[in-house]
């Protein structure tokens, strides 16, 4: 009776099909939080990170983190998904439209004004302790988290680019731009490229424009027209495009090979500008050689981009006691430590001066740079922005475009999506 | 009393109502399920899309979306040049790589179809592409047309000296168009060759034969006995070919992502786009359904006009 078991299951799949189609809007209030770890009946939240799977940071969290929180809330279970941060931005669009949405969600900083916009964050100003959190965390990666005026995350942890160098081939760090000139003017004889980006999007690029003297946009993102375009951005962003030309720049900048990490263990680039996770994956292959200094100063200073990851809580969730339980208990010294022994930054000032940071040696440049560290623009239409400023960099670094009218171009771009069309 | 013929006199009204019926749920549990299905993933889709296209659509809270009547698509066809960038792209794709894949897989069928050497190894080899990964092919094809010393910048400006510098395959419009067709080329022709070669065995030796009696050389009898055969297979062909290029998605948006400035766009890379990053569904939905409406339009017009010609 093959029959009696396909109908139900088509059925079923109809049914979820149309469930699915009415997306929720709605979702709870957060209760009070008392009572949560005390219940008599285990509340299961679902938190989406993107931790590989075979990576310390998901052992720790899994064999370290959660007992303790399960141990100090014994009312609330976590289940913990990996999700592969490729193509995750667009599974969330999908889940925001179709459902399916997870309780918690250590997401990347850029993304949280969108969502937020979106409606689907739960505002944290509120809630139990939240203003005891936001006042032990760094201002600069708590700021990712707001949109109009409310907080719809908690920052987890951060990051952001160093200049990292190859001590064989620079045995002293420029520390001016005009260094950097001087020393990749010498490696060139040998056939050696001073410093390579990863590619030439905002988050490689903004280090050395904002440091060249670059801004995008006003102070409090209305408009980029008399800021990107300004004679100070363009002058920073002709900086790049004279290094590039003159053969300076790697090609992994505009995406040639040897791509950025490639090129650099194998002695092709002695530079790049990048994150604390370069570390761990290239000191195998490179032992001592691989080392980090502060960016070198421009014009405007030695400014670097902020990185990291907020934890924040849907609003869709029913389970928004659990949800917030668990975001304090990710905050707290003993949980921040925890991620900091397998390289995540803490978002503390305690944490970055607990040992689980100052006995790494290549943090050192990393918490030295957060003090001059920027945020990328926080709009929800940071990926259009995003890829705007993508094109205008490329344009202007394979001279398709003159410097002057890719920022421009690119600046009358962003104007119409800063104002929220 | 007994017919045995019940056809001869014809049955009462209510009788025959009662057969259909009958009839109709003996077949029920065999079309339902293939109904549903339908129903549920094209019908219903295409029924919610026709209505997202009309509204700015709120992605949280459908229900506060703002009906626009016709604005979208007043909007694509006036308003927004990269959707006629796309229109573009995509037209051109389907012009250069219908035919070249038509032509080579025909070409590969009738090597294929005499008596060579371990053909079926050549066959295998040719449909292997057809049934490897979009995904994987269009990675290894980012790999080969890299810039600088790519693969094949190496072959052309090193080894054969054919370009005078590398170029920058995938970071510009014009020559963007090169791997992004050569990949669908290339993953298209076995497939065409499979169709052509069951085409080929079906044609009847005697006709063959009979031409070469009648003094006809090998090409006058491949244009004058094979390819007048083949007319319902080329229609077969270029309508499924025709519509898979219109669908062209996955090696557009790996290769170039529709860059730089969204002048690789094709209609469905440009679709995504809009819903994914733009968070623009009703927009995006738009596009879809112009795209859906075009394809429908093709397969249509191409019946009418081969129709003739198979009859």
């Amino acid at each position: 009776m093959r029959r009696r078991a396909i109908i139900p299951t088509i059925a079923g799949l109809a049914a979820l099909t149309l469930l699915a189609g009415c997306s929720g809007d709605g979702g709870e209030q957060p209760q009070a939080g008392d009572d949560v770890c005390a219940s008599e009946t285990p509340v299961t939240i679902t938190f989406w990170h993107t931790y590989s799977t075979d990576s310390a940071e998901n052992t720790q969290l899994n064999d370290v983190l959660l007992p303790e929180f399960e141990k100090e809330c014994p009312g609330v279970t976590v289940d913990a998904v990996v999700m592969p941060y490729d193509g995750l931005h667009d599974q969330l669009i999908a889940a925001v439209s179709g459902g399916g949405l997870p309780d918690v969600m250590r997401m990347d900083i850029i993304w949280t004004p969108e969502f937020a916009d979106l409606g689907v964050l739960t505002p944290l100003d509120d809630l139990d302790g939240f203003s005891d959190i936001a006042n032990t965390v760094l201002p600069g990666p708590l700021s990712t988290n707001e949109f109009e005026g409310q907080h719809y995350g908690l920052p987890l942890d951060t990051n952001t680019q160093v200049l990292v160098y190859n001590s064989e081939l620079l045995p002293e760090p420029p520390t001016t731009f005009e260094e950097l000139t001087a020393d990749a003017e010498a490696l060139k004889s040998q056939g050696v490229y001073g410093l390579a980006l990863g590619g030439a999007g905002p988050w490689n690029v903004f280090p050395w424009f904002w440091s060249a003297g670059g801004t995008v946009t006003d102070d409090s993102y209305t408009k980029a027209t008399g800021y990107l375009d300004s004679a100070a951005s363009q002058a920073a962003l002709q900086w790049l495009v004279d290094f590039n030309d003159a053969g300076l720049l790697g090609p992994s900048s505009i995406g040639g090979s040897p791509d950025s990490w490639g090129g650099f263990s194998g002695g092709d680039y002695a530079s790049l500008s990048d994150g604390p996770w370069i570390f761990p994956s290239l000191s195998g292959d490179m032992g001592d050689k691989i080392t980090g200094a502060p960016l070198p100063a421009g014009p405007g200073g030695s400014i670097s981009v902020v990185g990291g990851e907020n934890l924040v809580t849907f609003a869709t969730s029913d389970k928004q006691a659990a949800a917030w339980e668990f975001s304090k208990f990710m905050l707290s010294d003993f949980a921040q430590g925890a991620m900091a022994e397998v390289g995540q930054l803490p978002v503390t000032q305690a944490g970055l001066e607990s040992d689980a940071v100052t006995s790494v040696p290549y943090l050192a440049a990393y918490v030295q740079q957060l003090q001059n560290a920027q945020a990328r623009t926080p709009v929800p239409a940071w990926p259009q922005i995003d890829q705007i400023l993508t094109d205008a960099f490329t344009a202007a670094l394979r001279g398709s475009k003159p410097v002057d009218q890719a920022l421009s171009d690119a600046a009358s771009q962003i104007d119409p999506l800063l104002a929220g069309d | 009393m007994v017919t045995l013929t019940p056809s001869v006199r014809p049955l009462p009204a209510t009788r025959r109502r009662s057969r259909r019926m009958r009839q109709l749920a003996t077949a029920a549990p065999f079309v339902l399920p293939g109904l549903i299905l339908v129903l549920v993933f094209v019908v219903w889709p295409l029924i919610r899309g026709i209505q997202m296209s009309l509204y700015d659509w709120n992605l949280p809270a459908p229900s506060r979306s703002e009906f626009i009547g016709l604005d979208n698509f007043v909007r694509a066809f006036t308003q927004d040049p990269t959707f006629w960038v796309a229109v573009r792209n995509t037209f051109l794709y389907a012009i250069v790589t219908v035919p070249i894949q038509i032509v080579l897989g025909l070409g590969a069928a009738v090597l294929l179809n005499g008596r060579i050497r371990g053909r079926t190894i050549y066959r295998a080899l040719f449909y292997l592409p057809v049934v490897t990964s979009w995904l994987i092919v269009s990675y290894v094809f980012a790999f080969l047309f890299s810039d600088g010393d790519g693969p094949v910048n190496y072959f052309f400006v090193n080894i054969v000296h054919i370009l005078p510098e590398p170029v920058p395959w995938l970071h510009e419009t014009w020559p963007a168009q090169v791997p992004i067709m050569v990949l669908g080329i290339w993953k298209g022709v076995g497939w065409n060759m499979v169709i052509f070669l069951a085409a080929l065995q079906s044609i009847p030796h005697e006709l063959n034969e009979a031409a070469v009696l009648d003094g006809a050389n090998a090409w006058q009898r491949f244009t004058r006995v094979t390819l007048p055969l083949l007319k319902p297979t080329f229609q077969f062909v270029s309508v499924v070919l025709i519509v898979g290029a219109f669908n062209v998605f996955i090696s557009v948006y790996l290769l170039t992502g529709g860059g730089p400035e969204k002048s690789t766009e094709v209609l469905l890379s440009y679709m995504y786009n809009q819903a994914f990053t733009n968070l623009d569904f009703g927009y995006g939905v738009t596009v879809g359904l112009i795209l859906g409406a075009t394809v429908m339009v093709f397969g249509f017009l191409q019946r009418r006009i081969t129709r003739g010609a198979v009859d």
